[in-house]
Parts: C-alpha cells; structure tokens; sequence
C-alpha cells in the first residue's frame, strides 16, 4: 500500500476484517516497538537532519509511493485486492516540488582550502554559470524483492535479498530490528543489475523481515515495475551555481560552488552521500589552489535520492567541464588548450578540497579523446555540429575487502570473496587474479559470494571497488596461498623451501616439479586469509562527442563519441571495456531521453517505460575505447575503478558538444528536442 | 495539469448556456457518469466509470456549479472524486466559456486536473488525448439532449467510459499504441500472476 499523495497527513487506516486470501495488514503501528527506521550515514564532515526512512509511514506521507501499509496475501493478486479494500485517510498537504525553493535542508557539508578570497581578488576573469541534472531512474532489468523466513527455534531470521551485496544489508537489518549479527543471514543470489539502487536495504525489505518474524511464516515481496519507479530511491537531481576565477592567460586559481540536491522526503542510508562526493570532486582534474564548496540537501515531496551508477562523479564532471568551457569561450582559448594548461601532472596531488589524487597521466588521456574522436563543427543553415570534451576524476576504492582462498581436495581453488557481483564479471576477474598468482587454469578457481554464513566482511560492491580492494585482497590471500603450499611443497620434494622455483607448472626443484594438485592430493588442507585496506584511488579519463543538431526540429544525433580511461592496471581489458560501453549507453540516455519528471503537485509523471525512454541499441553511436594505464600506488594490483566511468564522462562531454553546435548557448540534459528547439527559436 | 479544449454544438448559444448549467442533464450527456443531487446542498454526488483498455476505475464524489457569470457565460465546476477501490483521487476545476458563431455554439474549456494515483502515473501521457476524446463524445450527447432525441448509450458504454475506445476514434496511433502496450502488460501481469 502506497501512498498516492507526494504529502500528506494520513489519519485512520482500515484494513478489511477479511478479503480473500489475505493473511494480515501490518501498519506502523504494528511495526512500533519491533522496528526502527532506515538508518543515517553520514559523510565526513557533513550535517544531516535526524530524518530517517520509516518503514512504513508514520502520520505523514512525503511522497507518492511511499510504502504506508503491508498486505499479505497468499498471492500477489490476491494481496493486490485485498490492498483495494484498505481505506486510509489522507489529508493533503502542500508539497515541495523544486529543491532551490525549498526551506527544507536534510543535509548541509561545507568545505575548501587555500586563499579562494585572494584567488578570486586576483583574477581577470571570473565565469559563472548555473548548470543541473536531472533525476533519474536506476531502471535495473530485474526490480527489489526480498524473501525473510524465521526460524524461532534457532531465533535465525534469513533474509534472501536482490542486493549489491550482503554486508549492507545485514547492516541494515541489524539496526532496523535491533538484533545481533549472528541472529540473521543474508543471502544475495544472482542479481538482475542494480546501477546503485540496491545498495543498502529498503524500507521495504525491513517490512518484509519484521513481517517474517511476526507471522512466523515466510514473507515474499517483489515490486512491480511501476512500484520501482515510484518508490525505489532515484540517482542525481542536483544543480549547482559555480564560479570559475581565472588569469588572463587562463590559468585556473580559484573554484566556488554551492550545490544544490534534490534529496525528497527522507535521508536513506546513502542519500547524503553522492552529493557530498560531487563537492569533493569540484576541483576535477585541475590544479587549482583554491576552493569553496557549499552543498544545500533540501528536503522535497519526491522520493528520496541515492547513488546510481556515477554517484556524484557525473555531477561533478557535469558542473566542473561545463564552467571550463564556458571559461573557454570567454577567453577565446580553444577548450583543449585551456585544460592542457591546468591539468595536474605531479602525483600524489592533495586538492584544497581534501582529497589525494594517488596516480594518473591526464594529459595523456586528453590527446587521446581528442584524436580519436575526430572533432568537427559546422553551422550550416540545415545542420549544426559541434565537438565537446570533458574530463573526470573518479574517486573509487577504499575501505576494506577480504577475502578467504583455499586449496580444495581436489586441486581447485575455493574463493570467498567479501564483495559479490551483480553484473561486473567478479567471476571472471577474480579467478584470473588467482589462477595467475597460483599458476593454475581459470577453470580450476571456484568462486563463492553473497552468503553472509560463508564470506568473510568487507564494505560491499559499489562505488566502482571491487577490484581495486576485493580483487587486492583476493591477491594478498592468493599469495599466502602459494607461500603455504611451498612449505608443503618442500617437504614433499625434500629440499629447502629457498631451493623452490615457481612457475605455471608449479614448485619445481632439482628437476622436479609438483604441481598444486599434488600439494592437495598429499591431504594438506591449506588455506588463507587476507584483508586489504587502502585509501581512495582515483580513476581518472578524457571523453570526447561530436553531435549534430538538425535547427528545424531540434532533432539532436550524437555521431559518435570518444572514451579513453585510467583505472590503474587492467586485469581483465574485455569487460573493462564492456563496463566502459554500458556506463556510455547509460551517460547518453541522460543526454537524450531520460528524466524522472513530477507534476506541481509532486505526482511522479513518467511511472512506466511508456513515458521514461531509456535507450536502446539502435541509439548507440559508435564508440570508441582506449585505456591509459597509472597504476595505483596503494594497492598490489595497481588497479582502480571502471564500473562508472561511462555514465560520469559522456553528460558533461556531449553537453559541451551541444553548447558548442549551439554557438556557445549551454543547455541542461535531457536534450530533447523541444528544449533546443526553444534555444534555437 | 492545465488542458484547455474547445469543441462546437449545432445548437444556438441560447439553447446550449442554460444546458451546461444544468448538473445533472450535462452529467447524462457523459457516459459512464450518473450523478444526483446531494440532499445536504447545493452539490452533487455520483460515479464516473472509466476504463482504460482491461483496467476500469471508478471515481465516486461530488460536484458542484461553482461560479456563474451570465454576462459573459462563464461557468466553472468544481469535481472531486476518489477511486471506490484503490488508493488513487482525481479533482478539476472546469472553466467553461461558451460563445455564439454563426447560429452554433463553441465552447471553451479549460480544466485544471490534479489526479493522484496509478492514472497520473501511468497515464499522464495520455491525459491531454483522453480529455480531448472525453468532451468529443460530450458535445456529441449536448447536441442529442438539446436536439431532443437523448443520447442513448449502448449497453457497455452506459456502464463505464471505455477511454480506449474513444481515444481510437479521436486520437490516434501514438494514444492507441501506449494503450495497447498498457493492455498487453496488465494482461501478461494476470496470466503471470493470475493463477488462482
């Protein structure tokens, strides 16, 4: 039951003494004193109101969709109808539709360094400008769900749940029902994509397990596609006022920004946190000495924000590229020319934001973007066309992984790794990292994830990290591995373990060799463990878009874009590029068609597929992929994040490319044709 | 959501004014909407039936003449009403401006719709088509009311306002494909689900 008012006071709510099929109607009241709300993170630094998400509705809705009561049925249909007969009494109140107006603030962080007062003194040029994103919808091909089964006996609550991973939402429910960790398992199969929207638990599944343990029967729930519009938390929704202060040979010295996001109703666990990361971010990839960043959380009638693929990377990018073009224009500076005269080249560089950017070779990337994209322009009376480029640095890693490798009875190699995939090739990536390090075949490394019984902790799969920690910590315990087994090896061989050489065929000594097999077949059970912590690594890139604008119809057709990316070493080059291509589809969709829209009254107005185009292949342009290589200092593989970048470089570079069709005139995602058919007219 | 709609009736404007004033006589010209007065005042309550492909929603609440200008004949109604099953409300307030032209009657209509629920969000693509095919077939039933053979609705038609089929008349293939789609989906959703 949800609501279908963006605000509301809701009164009495009446559930049918019976209906068909229906096994109980639980409202808050029957989740008092079971259940506490979502929980809070809050980034560093960063005020957050002490509004969390009930979950379900407490004497107020704030917005269209938001889960008011449960109903349980032994179908779906029959839940559906019984849901029918459930009076609630809503009373309307006035809604908040637009963050700026807003007076609402659910989150505020305000940060900077160096003398921005006397860098904007200084300049001879200051450039302002006002740029947003829309919101948009994560539109993952499989929706949430979740299944919980009690056992009372054993007091085990087991939570089966489709999930980025199984940390955070074991996280969750340790806190919504106030139990211990060992009292609850959580289970994350095969997951139908995610995007970023399955990262933490909904309010939803916490329903799901409180219903589970008062019933003490099995609850299942898996939303419809219409639910996953309303009511599964959305990604951007941010604009931003920037000033660019700058020389008159256009060397950058100073940045201001105040950010503004769209946060809806309530702080979800992880709603303060991509803003936050779009703050950190604002010096890009220039070396600029000042800084001073604002960001303004408001609260609105809309459906709360929270990561999706880019999670304030793309902002960032979106609000830094766009300022330096238009930084450009006023400088009459080509807009290659102006980033090559302030990209960062000495590395480890601190930003007066706080950040350390760890490796990378911006420049690099830059050329390359650009020669491969071909740039054009024309303003013909039929045709216009224009070449933009945008740069990113992408803040990914840290934190901790772990993970557990053995060496099986029968010679193959159990993994348990603390991060689990949902799409990103774990499978793959992780068993080249081990059968190189152990010298074996692909096929004899076995992956295990997404049990809570059986994985070792960490942090979870997000933010573009799982290779850069799970995968360095699949390394680490890879190597004890091999050292333990070359202590069994020596044994075996009669020879000391300094004597052992190590190859793909395995430990060989005076013409002997012993591959891991035998170590196994001679009933040594090894095993080892390792966790790896490091700070944030920072992926960096170039991309680059040649669009054409047909002025008639404002008609816009991308031609073709540009994608060159450093995420430190690459282990696996193929779905490196295919996370590349899939981040790119979904950065245009941005572009092109997608926007989650709301009327006046805070109705959501694009609820289904019919009204929220997400592309297709037929609209991909070609694109091309080149990869720079900086390895990370901070961890043994040298690797950093590639899951985002697509969807963080394509926004700002083709919206640079359209401002540049349009003679300079800078227009917002998504670029429909009505909207630069206004610009032209 | 502002819609703003006009549509003629072959009937002098002397004729047509005191109809559209008339609450209940215009409610009979809409099909799937019966109305009757509200014993307690100046309103009336009754249902709208609508239905939208396999989905049909019924709407039950009032409404009620709001403001008349003779002078100018401008009449605006006021609309409220909630789904009877289901959680979703619709409310309008309709500004009618009826002007003569050549011995016929063109009317003016502007409406400012709020509807929550299901309809406004799946439906808010359609609503400018829906509204336009909806006051077609009301001008149809005014010309027969004030002609003087009533409009007599088919059976089914009597029963709910089949949007579906009324857009098909009006519309065109945009409205009809997103429809079909909607139809396709709720009925795979029942075959899907459906098993009981």
């Amino acid at each position: 039951m949800r609501s279908p008012h963006a605000h509301a006071r809701i009164g009495a709510v009446r559930a049918p003494r019976e209906a068909p099929g229906l096994v109980a109607v639980l409202t808050s009241d029957e989740l008092d004193g079971r259940a506490r709300p979502l929980p809070i993170q809050l980034p560093h630094r960063a005020e957050g109101a002490a509004e969390p998400h009930p979950l379900l509705a407490t004497g107020e809705v704030r917005y269209a969709g938001q889960p008011v009561a449960a109903v349980l049925a032994e179908t779906r249909p029959l839940a559906e109808d019984a849901a029918e007969l459930v009076e609630v009494e809503y009373e309307p109140l006035e809604p908040v539709v637009d963050a700026r107006a807003s007076e609402h603030e659910l989150m505020r962080w305000e940060g900077g360094g160096g003398d921005i007062d006397a860098a904007f003194a200084a300049a001879d040029l200051v450039v302002r400008g006002s740029y947003a994103l829309p919101r948009l919808v994560a539109a993952p091909m499989e929706t949430r769900g979740a299944i919980a089964s009690y056992d009372g006996e054993r007091d085990l609550l087991t939570f089966w749940c489709s999930a980025q991973d199984t940390h955070r939402q074991l996280a969750g429910l340790i806190h919504v029902l106030e139990r211990p960790a060992e009292s609850i398992r959580v289970l994350v199969p095969d997951v139908g994509g995610a995007f970023g929207s399955k990262g933490v638990l909904a309010p939803e599944g916490g329903v799901v397990a409180v219903a589970a343990m008062v019933l003490g029967r099995p609850v299942k729930w898996a939303e419809d596609r219409l639910e996953n519009f309303l009511a599964a938390y959305q990604g951007r929704g941010v604009e931003a006022d920037v000033e660019l202060a700058l020389t008159g040979e256009g060397r950058m010295l100073g940045i201001r920004a105040h950010i503004y996001a769209d946060l809806g109703g309530y702080l979800m666990p992880t709603t303060a946190i991509p803003p936050h990361t779009t703050a950190m971010l604002m010096c890009g990839c220039y070396d600029i000495s000042s800084a001073d960043v604002r960001v303004s959380g408001r609260r609105t009638n809309k459906v709360p924000t929270g990561p999706y693929r880019g999670a304030g990377r793309p902002e960032a990018a979106y609000f830094v590229e766009r300022v330096v073009d238009d930084a450009a224009r006023e400088l009459g500076v080509d807009p290659v020319e102006l980033r090559r005269r302030n990209l960062i080249s000495e590395f480890p560089h601190r930003t007066p934001l706080g950040w350390t950017y760890d490796s990378g070779d911006y420049e690099l990337c830059l050329d390359e973007a650009v020669r491969l994209v071909e740039p054009e322009r024309e303003a013909g009376d039929e045709l216009l066309s224009g070449t933009g480029v945008a740069m990113y640095v992408e803040r990914s890693g840290g934190l901790a992984e772990s993970a557990d490798v053995a060496l099986e009875p029968d010679g193959r190699i159990l993994i348990r790794s603390s991060t689990s995939p949902h799409g990103q090739g774990h499978d793959t990536t992780f068993a080249q990292i081990a059968a190189e390090g152990l010298g074996v075949e692909l096929d004899d490394v076995a992956l295990q994830f997404g049990d809570s019984a059986a994985v070792p902790s960490g942090a979870g799969t997000f933010a573009s990290r799982s290779v850069a920690m799970g995968g360095s910590a699949v390394a680490l315990a890879v190597e004890k591995l091999r050292n333990e087994c070359a202590r069994v090896a020596a044994r075996l061989l009669e020879v000391p373990e300094e004597d052992l050489s190590w190859g793909p065929a395995g430990f060989s000594a005076g013409g002997r060799t012993l591959p891991l097999r035998a170590i196994a077949a001679a009933g040594s059970a090894l095993k080892a463990s390792a966790r790896f912590e490091s700070d944030l690594v920072f992926a960096s890139g170039a991309y680059a878009a040649v669009v054409e604008i047909e002025p008639a119809t404002g008609r816009l057709r991308v031609r073709r874009i540009a994608a060159v990316d450093d995420a430190g070493t690459l282990v696996n080059p193929l779905l490196a590029e295919g996370q590349v291509i899939g981040g790119v589809a979904q950065g245009l969709g941005e572009c092109l068609t997608e926007e989650a829209t709301y009327d006046e009254h805070g109705q959501p107005t694009s609820a289904s597929f019919a009204d929220y185009s997400l592309l297709t292949a037929a609209e991909m342009p070609p694109v091309a992929t080149a990869f720079v290589e900086s390895p990370s200092p901070l961890n043994p593989l040298g690797a950093k994040g590639i899951g985002e970048a697509g969807a963080i470089g394509t926004p700002a570079a083709v919206a640079n490319a359209v401002a540049d069709a349009l003679g300079g005139r800078g227009v917002d995602p998504p670029f429909t044709e009505e909207k630069l058919r206004e610009v032209l007219t | 959501m502002r819609l703003t709609n006009e549509f003629e009736v072959a009937a002098p404007v002397e004729r047509t004014w005191p109809l559209l004033l008339d609450v209940p006589r215009v409610a009979g010209s809409l099909p799937g909407a019966r109305l009757e007065p509200d014993p307690a005042g100046d309103s009336y309550r009754g249902t709208m039936k609508l239905k939208l492909g396999p989905v049909t929603t019924e709407y039950s609440g009032t409404a009620r003449l709001q403001d008349v200008d003779e002078d100018e004949r401008v009449a605006s109604f006021y609309v409220q009403g909630r789904e009877a099953r289901g959680q979703g409300s619709a409310a309008a307030t309709i500004v009618s401006r009826v002007s003569a032209d050549d011995g016929h009657t063109r009317v003016l209509v502007e409406t400012d719709l709020e509807v929550a629920g299901r309809q406004a969000q799946l439906g808010s693509g359609l609503m400018q088509d829906v509204a336009g095919a909806l006051l077609a077939q009301f001008a149809k039933g005014l010309e027969r009311e004030l002609t003087g053979t009533p409009y007599e609705a088919p059976p089914a038609a009597r029963e709910a306002l089949d949007v579906g089929a009324v857009a098909a008349q009006a519309v065109g293939e945009r409205a009809l494909l997103v429809l079909a789609g909607m139809a396709a989906g709720v009925l795979l959703g029942r075959l899907l689900w459906g098993r009981r």
